[in-house]
């Protein structure tokens, strides 16, 4: 369960977050949208326990953010957009060091990163450093870092960045079944035909504000659109797309 | 349940957690990723060779001191001084983001760590880190220790070494935990910059109290009487411990004693204190407001967004380039701008020499030699140093831009040592220019003087760039080498500051003639240089690779 009331960030005199109110059901995967710099990273920051709100309150899994923030990262599983790593471990170390970080018992951990690493198919690259990996590669290893002690709440942010076709369709599936589990999902991504497949509903943000919520047949019709995609610009955008493409071609002459 | 695991849960972490992060962090520090991208699988030791071999040839001069001076506290007052000096110097180069690590954020700030543990973990890879390099500086003086004072002044010394160690890392973190504690996020990066280079002069400054602590016979160093002065000098209350040990006991001792004693209880209850800190969300709130420095914006005279800033005159696209960035870095690139600023308060201390040399009325041949060598080499030493840090970049990735777009690395490259000549050295040399005239009571011999110094050093810097290239801001920074490097800089700035340097410009400057002479040589050799440097450079950068 996450659950947010009036949560605002500000930093100086800039505010990225305006009294945002979201509560994301056990059991449900919510597709959080946005421009870019609309507040979505900043959400999830204070969420995960790593920003403090400038006001406002929200817990996870039962515990508030500010208070109890130790308690909730040990019931989240988050997939950060720049997912930094330290490269210099191999990809089992780093989700070793996960793993003793979350309190799992040492053996039954090391079977769980085998078997990640072997059903991600990056088996053969775990005693390789993370610094040798590709991009898809290492958004493995954050993904399976992230699944590493079945977490009760999952923040994914981008999270089908940099992989293949077969993992990302491992991925949205994945999601769909931990969400059957009654996890709870909080799902940010650009790609909306896959927020559209993976979501039971969706939140627009836009300016520190939620400008839209409901299931991406309720917004398309609150905004007398043909698809997601056309609300979405619809809501956020403030030309048209036509127009700007115009212009960035006339000032590439 | 061990010791270690008490102490660790006595001061509120957790121990399987600390244990983890402290392997953590020693595996990514010993394995340079640096030299992993490179592809250089004989450098893949992160510490390296070079880190033992520059400290313990530091160490081997510490034990040459305390074998050649007669007396046991005097000869461990200069031994420590050496160890305190550079450990604590070698903190302030390699270690200066022991608390404020953006990495360490970004991948355990999500993770069910508290600020406690994380902070005792990072303490421990700080102490284990100086412990290796104090008794790298520190165990070689132990022989002669041994040898001519016996076991028990040895197991002083050592005991003040280890003592030592501890004092500098908590004296290091306590003032990097306040800073984040008492500083507002947005002005976290200047005021982290303007503590490195307050304690960077303090390390560089006590060197230079030394002489005034011990008087006249700073010129022979032999015998340092005990006195009051010396109270104010850290390496004398830990060196006092070996001269305590054997036996000898002088009212100093016992005060140097209560000192090492008070100071280490101090600082580790401060440290407890700071140690509960949740410093981790005050972090975390900097690197979230983007570490901007907290000066108010300047409005740039532009015509339009995005253009270039304008130059007085027409210079090449690439050191318009390298100007920008090696700005941009200083202002929002934590680690360059303090190995930046690291840099000048040594040079304005060696600088700062002299005044105290001529305060202590030396003989006129030995003065004009020790104030010409120090003076050469701290000319020579800031733009190397300085030169060398245009190497790394926190933000080398950003460096595929050079391999992607037709830039010409290698021009860049010699961009890079054109703006740390235009932008360092020649401030520089107006500096020393100033003072030479101040010291001869000559303009024109001073001006010459500072002259020919500054194209040696410009030739010195192209031959540096010539001998080792790289791509300006390609690499990742070297964790755990800045210091051996430094140290490296010093001994070749000595050696030609204070081998080549004095011979060649005091027979230039005797006489005009060949003073004209040495100049057209000089200039024709950097002119050259310059020309030669862009194709062997080329060469050499060709085989270097995008390491991102």
């Amino acid at each position: 369960m996450i659950e947010t009331q009036a949560l605002s960030k500000n930093y100086g005199s800039k505010v990225a977050l305006n009294r945002l109110d979201l509560v994301v059901a056990p059991g449900e995967v919510l597709g959080f949208l946005g421009p870019n710099g609309a507040g979505k990273s900043t959400t999830v920051k204070i969420l995960t326990g790593m920003v403090k709100p400038t006001s406002g309150s929200a817990s996870v899994a039962g515990f508030d953010v500010v208070r109890e923030p130790l308690e909730v990262k040990r019931r989240i599983g988050y997939v950060p957009e720049a997912g930094a790593l330290f490269e210099a471990l191999t990809g089992d170390e780093y989700l070793a060091m996960v793993a003793a970080l979350k309190g799992l018992d040492g053996s039954a951990a090391a079977t769980k990163i085998a078997e990640l690493l072997e059903l991600f198919g990056i088996a053969d690259a775990a005693h390789a450093r993370l610094g040798e990996y590709s991009k898809g590669m290492k958004q493995k290893v954050l993904i399976s870092a992230a699944l590493l002690g079945n977490p009760e709440v999952l923040f994914l942010d981008e999270p089908l960045n940099g992989l293949d076709t077969n993992a990302a369709a491992v991925v949205k599936q994945l999601l769909r079944e931990l969400a059957a589990k009654n996890r709870t999902v909080l799902f940010c991504s650009h790609i909306l035909e896959v927020v559209e497949r993976v979501c039971d509903r969706i939140v627009v943000i836009g300016g520190g504000c939620q400008i839209a919520a409901g299931t991406p047949e309720e917004i398309a019709a609150e905004t007398g659109a043909a698809s997601l995609e056309e609300a979405f610009i619809r809501l956020t955008g403030v030309r048209e797309t036509a127009d700007i493409t115009r212009d960035v071609l006339a000032a590439l002459q | 349940m061990s010791l270690i695991r008490r102490t660790v849960e006595a001061l509120g972490a957790d121990h399987r957690q600390w244990r983890t992060l402290t392997g953590v962090m020693l595996k990514v520090d010993m394995r340079s990723a640096s030299a992993m991208q490179l592809g250089d699988r004989r450098q893949k030791d992160g510490v390296g060779w070079s880190f033992v071999a520059v400290h313990g040839l530091a160490g081997i001069v510490a034990a040459v001191m305390v074998a050649a001076i007669p007396n046991l506290f005097s000869g461990a007052v200069i031994a420590m001084s050496i160890v305190m000096l550079l450990l604590a110097s070698a903190l302030l180069t390699d270690y200066q983001t022991v608390v404020a690590s953006p990495l360490d954020y970004d991948v355990l700030g999500y993770q069910p760590v508290s600020s406690r543990t994380y902070f005792l973990s990072r303490l421990t890879n700080l102490l284990i880190y100086a412990g290796i390099i104090g008794l790298l500086i520190g165990g070689p003086s132990m022989v002669p220790m041994l040898v001519r004072y016996g076991l028990l002044a040895t197991a002083g010394w050592l005991l003040g070494v280890l003592l030592a160690i501890v004092w500098i890392v908590l004296i290091v973190t306590t003032s990097y935990a306040a800073m984040i504690r008492f500083v507002p996020p947005d002005r976290l990066r200047r005021g982290l910059g303007y503590l490195q280079l307050l304690t960077s002069t303090m390390v560089y400054g006590s060197l230079f109290l030394l002489p005034l602590a011990i008087g006249e016979d700073v010129g022979n160093a032999i015998l340092i009487e005990p006195g009051a002065l010396l109270l104010l000098y850290p390496p004398a209350w830990f060196a006092g411990l070996s001269d305590l040990a054997a036996g000898s006991f002088a009212v100093i001792d016992g005060v140097s004693l209560l000192a090492v004693a008070g100071t280490t209880t101090a600082l580790v209850l401060v440290a407890r204190g700071r140690l509960s800190l949740a410093y981790a969300e005050r972090l975390g709130a900097f690197l979230a407001s983007g570490g901007t420095p907290g000066r108010r914006r300047r409005t740039r005279p532009r015509g339009q967004p995005g253009a270039a800033p304008r130059w007085p005159v027409a210079v090449p696209g690439e050191l318009r380039v390298m100007a920008t960035l090696i700005r941009a870095s200083f202002r929002y690139d934590m680690r360059f701008r303090m190995a930046a600023l690291s840099a000048f308060p040594l040079s304005l201390c060696l600088l700062a020499a002299p005044l105290l040399l001529r305060h202590f009325g030396d003989a006129e041949e030995t003065f004009d030699f020790q104030i010409m060598g120090i003076i050469h080499m701290a000319t020579i030493m800031l733009p190397l140093g300085l030169l060398d840090n245009l190497r790394y970049s926190e933000s080398y990735r950003a460096s595929w831009l050079f391999f992607a777009t037709p830039a010409d690395p290698a021009r860049l490259t010699v961009q890079a040592g054109n703006c740390a000549g235009l932008f360092f050295l020649l401030p520089y040399l107006v500096l020393v220019a100033g003072m030479l005239c101040w010291i001869f009571e000559d303009v024109v011999r001073g001006i010459s003087h500072a002259f020919l110094l500054g194209l040696s050093t410009l030739a010195t810097m192209q031959l540096a760039l010539l001998a080792m290239p790289w791509i300006p801001f390609s690499e990742p920074p070297p964790k755990g080498r800045q210091s051996a490097r430094q140290v490296a800089f010093m001994i070749a700035a000595t050696a030609v500051g204070f081998g080549v340097l004095p011979l060649l410009i005091t027979f230039a400057i005797s006489r005009p003639p060949t003073f004209a002479a040495m100049s057209g040589v000089l200039i024709v050799c950097c002119a050259l240089l310059q020309r030669v440097l862009a194709g062997r450079i080329r060469q050499r950068v060709e085989k270097i690779e995008f390491v991102g």
